[in-house]
């Protein structure tokens, strides 16, 4: 007896676990949970249930779920497991009338008197007001990048403007500087001083110059504006053709060219050949004095990448102002040791700079320089084209 | 028959050049210069200050700068072609643009010939003295007469 009475108590002491520890759990869980019947009447809630639709939980348990869905949205049909509302927000409504979004996913639980429907469900307001806010940013974030795309062709349009007023607006007085002193010398060239002579000379010597420094500006400026065309460039033959038309130019020169055979890149065939004109003219000018000229190109690889490398044994430059190189206008040695306008090298930047890679210079003064430049297109790479960048 | 020379140009700098330059090259013909594009356009159609002017006397060749008042120089290129009186009429743009555009605009619009005003004025004296030659001497235009 004693026994059997202590079984019973330890039986219902078990069940009594069991009931307070069901309790806690449901109670612990993150979030809103019921259970509902096939009639769709609540029959169990927990305490999440309780604050997240305002009814206390004696009052949820007995009520039609119904009453916590807006009307608008009252179709709930008892699915299988699965997470619903995939892509559709969910609301639920709370017991002074507001709604709030919701994402709710269903079990079924099959009990000896027939079949309930567990349901969890979030509040996800938080969450829907992140993704409200990131939306607009990002479309926030859009209107500012097509804002800046087309400021940036307004500015372009004007730069193209102005390098056509450049054009023509600079070159007609410098026609008519040039064109009047010449026809002054003309009418009275032999009733000039030597001296007046030779100013006149150097009048038209600068409107000469100055007429070339706009051409190059204009040359630069299309560059810049020109659309990139990428595709794969024979460099070998592109700079023997080159080196041939420098030959042509100077037929009483000779110079030690060497060139690396099957010397491919992948850039825009046009603009390479006006970088390989320009570093290899410099090249031929700059071992005018050597008494062996040489000159050598080749493919080299640093760090992962292709440069190509334009080597020669001349004049070189003062490593003291390599970072003046490339810019525009700019000489490291005087007119009249090396003609030339500045602008060879400023133009090998931009070309270089526009299919996205880095040009860069070494010498040692009086023993040559070289010339190296990647194009950031190595092979299958993808040119990002700024708006002229 | 007169072979004049109508000189579109605004600046009289250049204006005096060219004038100066077909000098040089022995270029006697008559040469009329309009100063703006509805000048041009009015010589050509006997209109405004030129009315009363044969129009059947077209000149045989036209040297037209692009950027001119009042009307520029592509819309006088295209009214004179679009003309039958004078859609024939040689045209040799001279200017000192050589932007893509306006060259691609200029043959588009059925300019002759597309030449830059060098700032040399001795190569300014060769190019004229070649535009004269190839235009006023080499170049046969069909007869117009009896197109109204």
């Amino acid at each position: 007896m004693i026994e059997l009475t202590s079984v019973k108590d330890d039986r219902s002491h078990a069940l009594n676990v069991g009931v307070e520890l069901y309790r806690a759990l449901l109670d612990a869980a993150p979030d809103a949970l019921l259970v509902v019947d096939t009639k769709g009447s609540i029959r169990v809630a927990n305490r999440q249930a309780e604050t997240l639709f305002g009814y206390r939980l004696d009052e949820l348990v007995g009520l039609s779920v119904d009453v916590l869905v807006p009307d608008a949205v009252r179709d709930v049909s008892l699915p299988k497991n699965r997470p619903m509302g995939a892509g559709v927000t969910l609301r639920g409504k709370n017991r002074d009338g507001s709604t709030f979004p919701v994402d709710i996913s269903l079990s079924s639980i099959e009990m000896k008197e027939g079949l309930l429907v567990s349901v969890a469900v979030r509040d996800i307001t938080e969450r829907v007001a992140l993704e409200n806010t990131l939306a607009e940013l990002h479309t926030d974030l859009e209107r500012r990048v097509e804002r800046r795309t087309s400021e940036l062709v307004t500015v372009n349009r004007e730069l193209e403007n102005f390098a056509y007023a450049v054009s023509h607006d600079l070159r007609a007085p410098l026609r008519a500087v040039e064109g009047f002193t010449r026809e002054i010398l003309r009418e009275a060239e032999s009733e000039l001083r030597p001296s007046v002579l030779a100013d006149f000379r150097r009048v038209q010597a600068a409107a000469k110059r100055m007429g070339e420094l706009i051409d190059d500006m204009l040359s630069l400026s299309r560059l810049t504006r020109q659309e990139l065309r990428v595709q794969r460039v024979d460099v070998t033959g592109l700079v023997d053709e080159v080196v041939r038309d420098l030959r042509n130019l100077e037929p009483d020169r000779a110079v030690d060219v060497n060139v690396e055979n099957e010397v491919y890149a992948y850039g825009d065939p046009h603009l390479l050949r006006v970088a390989f004109v320009n570093l290899l003219s410099n090249a031929w000018k700059f071992t005018r004095n050597v008494p062996l000229p040489q000159i050598d190109v080749r493919a080299e690889q640093v760090n992962g990448e292709t440069a190509y490398a334009v080597r020669d044994n001349g004049a070189g430059f003062d490593m003291r102002h390599v970072d003046k190189l490339f810019n525009p206008f700019q000489r490291l040695h005087p007119t009249h040791d090396f003609e030339g306008n500045g602008i060879g090298l400023a133009t090998v930047h931009r070309v270089v700079q526009r299919h996205g890679g880095r040009a860069w210079a070494e010498s040692v003064l009086g023993q040559g320089a070289t010339f190296r430049f990647t194009l950031g297109t190595d092979k299958n790479s993808v040119i990002r084209e700024g708006a002229t960048r | 028959v007169t072979k004049t020379i109508l000189l579109v140009e605004d600046n009289a700098d250049d204006e005096e050049l060219t004038v100066r330059a077909l000098d040089r090259n022995h270029i006697a013909n008559k040469v009329i210069v309009a100063r703006d594009g509805q000048d041009a356009l009015d010589y050509m159609f006997a209109d405004g200050a030129w009315a009363g002017r044969d129009v059947e006397d077209i000149p045989s060749v036209i040297l037209l700068d692009l950027h001119l008042p009042k009307i520029d120089g592509l819309e006088v290129l295209q009214r004179i072609r679009a003309d039958k009186r004078t859609c024939l009429t040689p045209i040799v743009i001279l200017t000192s643009s050589m932007e893509q555009q306006d060259l691609i605009q200029g043959y588009g619009l059925g300019a002759n010939s597309y030449v830059r005003k060098p700032v040399e004025f001795d190569q300014f004296v060769k190019a004229v003295g070649q535009l004269g030659l190839y235009w006023l001497v080499i170049n046969e235009v069909p007869k117009l007469v009896g197109v109204a």
